[in-house]
């Protein structure tokens, strides 16, 4: 019973150790599990699948480096699904870091899909002013964004040519760490324009109410999305490689709590 | 830069950062410093950059080369911006609040009606049908749906301060809710170690894969 008491009091780098030992074992030796795809994943999929190649979605991808490992792999899997069907997209962030590394990965998808830059995509970058600049991005985009993240003008982009309003928009994509529900009140409510989150999974138990009442077309929690994502598209991005490792984690942590109980309980019993 | 120098750079940040999980030292302060100054440098570049400078200087500057007579709009803006900057002085402190008052009131008028357009569709969506009938799966739409609606009562009664449940039966349905609210907070602590285990394992798969090139990269 002592012994079993004792198992609350295992010292805390122990714990580091064990967990380091979780997550980089997967690195180390190939392991495979299972990916199940849930069904805000599966709704944010059929959403891009039945989108019209006449209008152009809006990519706000507001994270930075804080929140890559979950963001990254989010933002590379709907950036290409989105050129594997031809669709045009126009990136902006809402933070200061955000257009940069939606740029980069936007480079690196372009090349795999021959997809050009002002053609099939391009880069408004940092756009303040949140709900303001969301309603008057709704009502004139030209006017709102005037030039792009390159300082080119917006009326000599290839791809903006006709693209007015929010009637030139078939999709929102907002992947944020909380992506913001200003996009859900003064776009999705007034104009319809369907909208899907990709966020952090620490925020994805607010979001869900959104997916019940049908504000929301989509979600993507976190890695495990972007895992579920990636396994829809049929290749294995970094998602795939993360999700081993914090299956692991997780694993372990859930046994950590439950030694955790089991010395509490016999602590108990001794006194 | 060459690509192996920029991976030898971010894996020394990393590790520096990551040296305070053994304990607080010099290096990670430096480091810490370090991050602060250049993030507060990128923003303020970016701030310039793509906000200022294209959606307020040159906007000025052309009104005036132009003599568009509506260029005072963009001095205002100024004048209500810099406002905010009084705040640093005890005797002008009073200016500031011209300008947080505009905010406050700009603020809650479009907050009212963000939060009307969020929450109206989510009241509606809460009125289900807590028999399903000539679906598939009839059982198991009945269940989430008396689950749901359960679930709403319960926890707004545990909110419920105006009297005192005094019944014990009556008692059971705030209790429940708490219960079911405990549930909620369970399950975001376990998101919350998700996020936290995701940027971790990030770091260390580039630690491990791109800079010590073990496994498959």
């Amino acid at each position: 019973m002592r012994l079993l008491a004792k198992l609350q009091e295992i010292p805390y780098r122990v714990v580091y150790l064990l967990v380091l030992v979780a997550i980089v074992l997967p690195f180390v030796i190939e392991l495979k599990l299972p990916v199940f795809v849930s069904n805000e994943t599966l709704m944010a999929y059929n959403t891009i699948e039945q989108l019209p190649d006449t209008q152009i979605v809006i990519f706000v991808s507001s994270w930075d480096a804080g929140i890559k490992g979950e963001l990254w792999p989010q933002t590379e899997a709907l950036m290409r699904h989105l050129m594997q069907r031809g669709i045009k997209f126009a990136i902006m962030s809402q933070i200061a870091q955000g257009a940069s590394f939606a740029e980069e990965i936007a480079e690196r998808v372009a090349k795999l899909y021959n997809k050009k830059y002002g053609v099939d995509w391009c880069n408004w970058g940092f756009l303040t002013g949140d709900a303001a600049m969301i309603q008057a991005l709704a009502k004139n985009i030209p006017k709102t964004v005037q030039k792009d993240f390159r300082g080119t003008p917006l009326t000599d982009i290839p791809m903006m040519q006709g693209i007015e309003d929010i009637s030139d928009v078939s999709l929102i994509i907002d992947i944020d760490y909380g992506p913001r529900p200003e996009w859900i009140s003064f776009v999705h409510g007034p104009y319809g324009t369907p909208i899907i989150f990709g966020c952090a999974s620490i925020v994805s138990s607010t979001l869900f109410p959104y997916i019940d009442s049908g504000q929301l077309a989509g979600l993507l929690v976190g890695v495990r999305g972007a895992t579920e994502y990636e396994s829809l598209l049929g290749y294995r991005g970094m998602g795939h490689k993360l999700i081993i490792p914090q299956s692991l984690a997780h694993l372990l942590i859930v046994i950590l709590v439950l030694l955790g109980n089991i010395g509490y309980l016999a602590a108990r019993k001794l006194q | 830069m060459n690509l192996e120098l920029f991976i030898w750079v971010e894996a020394i940040c990393t590790l520096a950062i990551f040296s305070f999980l053994f304990r607080e030292n010099p290096v990670y302060r430096l480091f810490e410093h370090i991050f602060l100054g250049l993030t507060i440098g990128f923003v303020l570049m970016k701030t310039w950059l793509e906000v200022l400078k294209p959606k307020w200087w040159d906007r000025l500057i052309y009104c005036i080369e132009v003599g568009d007579p509506h260029f005072w709009i963009w001095i205002i803006a100024f004048i209500l911006g810099m406002m905010w900057y009084f705040q640093l002085s005890r005797r002008w402190y009073w200016i500031s609040r011209i300008a947080i008052g505009i905010s406050l009131g700009v603020g809650a008028g479009m907050e009212f009606k963000n939060q009307f357009m969020l929450i109206m569709p989510q009241i509606t969506a809460s009125f289900k049908p807590i028999l399903v009938r000539n679906t598939q799966g009839m059982l198991q739409f009945s269940f989430n749906n008396f689950f749901m609606v359960f679930t709403i009562v319960a926890v707004l009664s545990y909110f419920f301060f105006s009297f005192e449940f005094k019944y014990k039966g009556m008692q059971l349905l705030p209790r429940a809710g708490r219960l079911l609210l405990m549930i909620s907070f369970g399950a975001f602590f376990g998101n919350t170690v998700m996020t936290r285990f995701a940027v971790f394992i990030d770091r260390i798969q580039f630690l491990i894969q791109q800079w010590l090139h073990i496994g498959g990269g």
